[in-house]
């Protein structure tokens, strides 16, 4: 079955349609794998929504959440119910997120008379320490990521232009990105650490 | 919304061109209970038997300590292996096991009859600090399997699970050493051979976190 005729908008499924349709994924069924995972990302933002105030932390944690059923659906078990294993992993993610919250953010202090009043457009040196980091950031990753980010952020292409360009899917295109910035993130934290 | 369904369609993609294998547990399962029989068989039966086993089985403190490191040996291992899935803690039955790990130091404490001045005797005397590293030696193939195992899944309480993982292979180090080894004195198995079991539970409470992280 061809994914653009898959209708998006799957209605929401109960535990035991869930579970059905966790069954047939684990058979290859690419539509009923779609349908669990839009029940998914419903859920998990009716999860972390109670627990999050950005919403850019609330579009990124509900991704880093599918990546990770996608990842796991090894590991459920037939026999068992779905919602417990869901939420198992909503909560492993949360968590995950709380401890790389509070570890970048609990040294971070600002002294009152130490502002810092310069201007990238106008000091040059700034503006290399930007460049230097830009580079390093992007030697993290492999070369058709740094391509993709590159001509996302630093030449400011869209997701259709790129895709074009490179001649690949312009979902490809933004999961690429995606694991692109888990990557470089991953890697600062490491270093933070 | 739209960039969601982008992105989920780009994870079905994915699905259809790779399907993992299906993380089974009691097979895994049955892979630890195998694995920790041939290991501990395969120690016993190159190393042989310590000379007094004979008289160390009809000991009622030898014998409970033995039968309860065999018990957190198996039953660590399988736990570790269940909690390689997505799961809460909730009402599992493996977390008496770390109440487990105390009882065994009340055996070994209590039966064995360790007074305050052996327990003193025995910690300064660091050149019996062999049967630590032979009880950390004893415990790294089985740390090494069952970390490898779970990798495989997808664990969500890595803390738990480090640290069930870490409490069988040092139970199994544990274990080696009181069959093979030949202490007597159970001030020097509380020192310098049960301690190592408390260290590596905590080590692996400690690391989980990093070990398992996926």
């Amino acid at each position: 079955m061809s994914l653009s005729k898959i209708n998006d908008k799957a209605t929401l499924l109960g535990e035991a349609e869930a579970h059905q349709a966790m069954v047939l994924a684990q058979n290859g069924d690419q539509s009923h794998y779609q349908k669990l995972l839009i029940l998914v990302e419903s859920m998990a933002r009716g999860y972390l929504s109670h627990r999050l105030q950005n919403a850019s932390d609330l579009d990124d944690l509900t991704q880093e959440i599918l990546i990770s059923v996608h990842n796991a659906r090894h590991t459920f078990d037939l026999k068992k119910p779905i919602f417990p294993w869901l939420y198992a992993i909503f909560n492993y993610r949360f968590q995950d997120y709380l401890r790389a919250y509070y570890r970048t953010r609990r040294n971070i202090t600002q002294d009152m008379n130490d502002s810092d009043e310069r201007d990238l457009a106008t000091d040059p040196h700034l503006e290399w320490e930007y460049r230097n980091l830009g580079q390093k950031l992007l030697s993290y990753l492999v070369p058709q990521q740094r391509r993709i980010i590159e001509m996302l952020y630093v030449n400011g292409n869209s997701a259709q232009e790129v895709s074009t360009a490179l001649n690949i899917s312009v979902s490809n295109v933004r999961t690429t990105a995606h694991r692109a910035i888990k990557r470089i993130r991953s890697k600062v934290n490491t270093q933070h650490e | 919304m739209n960039e969601e369904n982008e992105f989920i369609k780009s994870l079905v993609e994915d699905a259809a061109d790779t399907q993992p294998t299906v993380f089974d547990i009691a097979s895994r399962s049955r892979l630890v209970i195998l694995f920790l029989t041939v290991y501990l068989g395969l120690v016993i039966a190159v190393m042989g038997l310590r000379s007094d086993w004979y008289y160390q089985v009809t000991l009622l403190s030898y014998s409970i300590e033995m039968a309860l490191s065999v018990i957190l040996i198996f039953f660590a291992g399988i736990a570790s292996v269940r909690f390689s899935v997505p799961r809460a803690i909730g009402r599992s039955p493996a977390v008496v096991l770390p109440f487990l790990v105390v009882v065994l130091g009340m055996v070994i404490w209590q039966l064995g009859g360790v007074s305050l001045n052996a327990l003193i005797v025995s910690v300064t005397t660091p050149s019996l600090s062999y049967i630590s590293f032979g009880v950390i030696a004893g415990a790294i193939p089985t740390a090494s399997f069952l970390m490898w195992q779970m990798s495989q899944g997808s664990p969500t309480q890595l803390k738990f699970a480090g640290s069930l993982a870490l409490l069988s292979a040092s139970a199994c180090g544990h274990f080696l050493m009181r069959i093979v080894g030949q202490a007597q004195s159970f001030a020097d198995v509380l020192v310098w051979c049960y301690s190592p079991v408390i260290i590596l539970t905590m080590v692996g409470l400690m690391f989980g976190q990093k070990l398992l992280k996926w």
